[in-house]
């Protein structure tokens, strides 16, 4: 698990493109517990921000300008400081297509979940990734 | 486009502000009615014969004054006694009454005008209901007695027109989709729910976004149909697709995931018929958006 989380919440980094989605991305984390989320709107930001952030979690969307959601999880696993090389990263994206999800099947993911999510399902898959660790997000 | 306008101002070395303003309307309004609005449904009333009954003086004149400004051509009297001679020595294709009036109230009305329609054997009008009792026992008493639909008071002009557009293209059907059904599929308000419980203006505020956001993507989509940038086309449908999805605009989302899928392969003629068809749902989602900060309860 990557750098230590706050004692306000789990660390999220939300990574999108999508202004109006990185906002209701952190609205629906807020509905289910608390994170201390920071955002980025490509790959590219997401990699400049992961060793200064250093999330518990990123939250991804896929299709992107520039540096796209699978080629920033590449990357990152690729990273020169090595614990930051297994942050858990949950795909969101709006893409269901079978050669994406099979991109994304080859790339070490903790989570593929296509839009629209309900906070109840992200919940959920925040409890899976973190078992045990219910008390630093769950209100 | 959704009846708004995108503006930028760019200075050299300073950088450029992006302002996106869509009209939206106040829940505090008795009746609400902008220039804006009546352009914003392009379905035209014109030359339809509406006899309009509701005792409240400003509602009367001001739903006369919108359908008048849509096409429409309007008869207003003040009660059910009035609408009841009026229907007896005119000829209409809508009747639009308020529920509640003195004397003859508009459940009273419709059942007599059901009555007299049966006993002349002639079709039935298509008829709205006006009221501000919106639970499931009155619209029962309302369909009923005879009423098509109802509409919630206070009168929103987007609204208004849309109940009446759909009732009259399934006049001749008989059958109009139930209206709850109908409202979930262009503005589903569970998200809305779960995100916020309490916070009404921040809600509101999160719509306001999605909307201008939405119609930033709209004219992306417009443009790159109109330029045959399919790449561009298949970018602006995917990002409209996935927060139109979050937000509850189930329909506009998926028809911009229609349009991300088929994008590349499509014909022109193709494209062109879907981004019309995504710029028309997209003017619905934001009617039915509206119309659910008008009035939440409503819809939710």
């Amino acid at each position: 698990m990557s750098g230590g989380s706050a004692p306000d919440g789990l660390k999220v980094l939300i990574v999108d493109d999508e202004s109006f989605m990185r906002r209701t991305i952190r609205l629906m984390l807020r509905a289910v517990g608390r994170f201390r989320a920071e955002e980025a709107d490509d790959g590219d930001a997401g990699l400049a921000l992961v060793p200064i952030f250093r999330p518990d979690l990123v939250l991804c969307d896929i299709h992107m300008p520039r540096v796209n959601g699978l080629q920033f999880v590449e990357q990152l696993r690729n990273h020169r400081q090595g614990e930051l090389r297994h942050t858990p990263v949950v795909m969101l994206t709006g893409s269901a297509e079978e050669e994406t999800i099979m991109g994304a099947a080859r790339l070490t993911i903790s989570g593929y979940l296509v839009k629209p999510v309900s906070p109840k399902l992200l919940g959920s898959h925040i409890n899976a990734i973190f078992p045990g660790r219910q008390a630093e997000w769950q209100r | 486009l959704l009846g708004g306008d995108i503006e930028v101002a760019s200075e050299l070395g300073h950088g450029s502000v992006f302002t996106a303003a869509v009209p939206l309307v106040s829940a505090q309004c008795p009746v609400i009615a902008t220039a804006r609005d009546a352009h914003a449904c392009d379905a035209s009333l014109e030359g339809m014969r509406i006899l309009v009954a509701e005792d409240q003086v400003t509602n009367r004149w001001l739903i006369r004054r919108q359908l008048e400004r849509l096409g429409g051509m309007v008869t207003d009297v003040e009660d059910g006694r009035a609408a009841l001679a009026a229907f007896n020595v005119g000829r209409y294709d809508l009747v639009i009454t308020d529920c509640h009036m003195p004397g003859i109230d508009g459940l009273e009305l419709v059942r007599l005008i059901r009555c007299a329609e049966a006993s002349d054997g002639a079709d039935p009008l298509p008829i709205l209901g006006l009221t501000a009792d919106v639970t499931p026992e009155m619209r029962e008493r309302c369909l009923t007695v005879g009423m098509n639909n109802i509409v919630a008071k206070p009168i929103d002009l987007i609204r208004l027109h849309a109940a009446i557009v759909l009732l009259t293209s399934h006049a001749s059907a008989g059958a109009i989709p139930d209206e709850a059904s109908r409202d979930a599929e262009l503005f589903d308000p569970s998200m809305y729910e779960q995100l916020f419980a309490d916070d009404v203006a921040e809600g509101h505020e999160w719509l306001g976004a999605y909307l201008a956001s939405a119609a930033q993507h709209g004219v992306r989509i417009e443009q790159a149909a109109a330029g045959g940038n399919r790449s561009e086309l298949r970018a602006a449908a995917h990002t409209l697709a996935g927060s139109s999805l979050s937000v509850g605009a189930m329909r506009l989302g998926t028809l911009a995931r229609r349009v991300e899928t088929v994008a590349p392969n499509a014909s022109e003629e193709e494209v062109h018929e879907l981004a019309d068809e995504v710029i028309l749902a997209m003017r619905s989602a934001r009617e039915a958006i509206i119309c659910f900060m008008a009035t939440p309860a409503l819809v939710a």
